[in-house]
């Protein structure tokens, strides 16, 4: 238990540190977009939230899968706490995606781009995944069901990318290619974000996984004290 | 493969026992597309360009409807355990069920679509690449409906959890390419411009059978 | 000039999400903790 908090409490300063340096990077270190400006700097945490919701997606996917095989709840608990910090993350990086979409394209939202289309479904089965878990009737039930449709909603994000990317055929936009070139600092500072976004997110599993674990742990001794 | 059938005539008959059901599921399509009538006759729209939709979105309600109970009269009705210890793997429930739904579901789109044209008029050059595309479509909701069907039934409210598990993973992947592809065949296509849909969708259909019958084990387990 | 609001409204947004969704956590740690304190606590009683 202590080794498991110190542990966390390293990660997390490892995070906080990294998050320090990758806004020095987005805000200072890069120059200034050629063609966007300074709102540009939106983009280097945007993809890195958007990043991270897919990360905790593909976490949710493989431990549903871990969990219909062993039948342990620890992989559940792990699925479930992706899916919550999966899905703020996915919400911060449609947020920042509108407003860098605004000053840049002048809209809001574009349907075309595939890449805000892919996170939207996401958010959805995000939210389809945890009102699921809502409405199961027992622990084994939320666990078996949130797997497969864990399961389900990965297969079929790549799916959603197909269809859109076919839909585009018909609805040919030229598209301004909004990122322009990415000079090598920038490219650094993207990869810098994403790493930092990478480590936080490792924290925040770490520590809701450790929650869920207290909140079963009181769940028994409330039986004991209650019996 | 003989207990499939088995299941599979099974489910057609609780169906269609009733002729009730029958009679609302037809009345059900008639006030769906009533409604998208009704809804468009208050502005100028081209039909070439929402005929497609309106048509899958009707078809994804309609089928929704006959989804809906496949799972959860067994438990209503107190068969789910009878079936469960049956000497027939689990799998063979999941295709059954899946072979009567895309049965039902097709027979509704048929009268759907008859509705549809008498509703609003167009022309299709096509129409055997039309059935093609509505088919393999149905394939895919049947499939995937049966497997989010067999989950929602075991859940709380599984009225409303049916769609809202159901829309994310049907709509922005099946229902939107079948709706690319019938749109091109209301545009004049035919079945060889709209063939990266169909090569799609059909393998929609492949994946989502094969996972349905990998997967129903752990929905319908106690 | 005026597209720095969105930038300053994205950075904003970002920060206050991350920074409220680890002291939410951090809250919730410390209450389990101690309701886990208090119940063993009720648990040692209960047995001598």
């Amino acid at each position: 238990m202590m080794l498991k908090n110190n542990l966390k409490f390293v990660i997390l300063g490892f995070a906080v540190i990294l998050t320090l340096i990758s806004i020095y990077l987005a805000l200072i270190y890069t120059p200034s977009h050629e063609t966007m400006g300074d709102v540009q700097r939106i983009f280097y945490f945007h993809v890195a939230s958007a990043w991270v919701s897919y990360l905790a997606f593909g976490v949710t996917f493989f431990a549903g899968l871990l969990y219909l095989k062993s039948k342990d709840f620890k992989w559940d608990t792990i699925a479930f706490s992706s899916v919550e910090i999966g899905i703020i993350f996915c919400t911060l990086g449609i947020i920042t995606g509108s407003l860098w979409a605004k000053p840049v394209w002048g809209v809001f939202w574009r349907w075309e781009d595939f890449k805000l289309f892919i996170t939207l479904v996401l958010w959805f089965i995000f939210i389809a995944y945890l009102a699921l878990r809502a409405n199961a009737k027992s622990r084994t039930s939320k666990a078996n069901l949130s797997a497969v449709f864990g399961i389900i909603g990965f297969v079929c994000i790549p799916f959603s990318f197909g269809a859109n990317r076919i839909w585009q055929q018909y609805h040919p936009t030229i598209l301004a290619s909004s990122e322009g070139s990415l000079q090598a600092s920038m490219a650094f500072a993207l990869v810098f974000a994403v790493f930092a976004f990478t480590i936080l997110y490792i924290y925040l599993l770490l520590a809701k996984v450790d929650i869920e674990k207290m909140k079963e742990i009181i769940d028994k001794i409330k039986q004991q004290v209650g019996g | 493969m003989k207990a499939v059938k088995a299941i599979f005539l099974k489910e057609l008959m609780v169906e269609f026992r009733n002729k009730q059901m029958i009679n609302s599921y037809l009345i059900l399509s008639l006030m769906i597309l009533a409604s998208f009538r009704f809804a468009f006759s208050f502005i100028d729209f081209s039909i070439s360009q929402l005929a497609s939709p309106i048509l899958w979105i009707s078809f994804f309600f309609a089928g929704m409807f006959s989804l809906s109970p496949t799972y959860k009269r067994e438990i209503e009705q107190g068969t789910r355990e009878a079936l469960l210890f049956a000497p027939i793997s689990v799998s063979t429930i999941y295709f059954g069920k899946f072979l009567a739904n895309l049965l039902v579901i097709l027979c509704l789109e048929l009268f759907i679509m008859l509705l549809f044209f008498v509703f609003f008029p167009l022309n299709i050059p096509d129409f055997l690449a039309l059935l093609t595309v509505v088919a393999i479509g149905t394939i895919g909701i049947a499939a995937l409906g049966n497997i989010i069907s067999a989950i929602s039934s075991n859940l709380a409210q599984s009225e409303v959890m049916l769609p809202v598990l159901l829309i994310p993973v049907l709509l922005f992947t099946i229902i939107i390419s079948s709706i690319s592809a019938t749109s091109e065949l209301f545009a004049g296509g035919n079945l060889l411009d709209v063939m990266q849909e169909v090569r799609f969708i059909l393998a929609f259909d492949v994946v989502f059978i094969a996972v349905g019958y990998l997967l129903i084990d752990y929905i319908l387990e106690d | 000039m005026s597209d720095l609001i969105y930038l300053y409204a994205a950075y904003t947004i970002i920060w206050a999400g991350v920074f409220l969704y680890i002291l939410k956590l951090h809250l919730a740690q410390n209450k389990l903790k101690n309701e886990i304190k208090m119940l063993r606590e009720i648990l040692d009683g209960k047995k001598t």
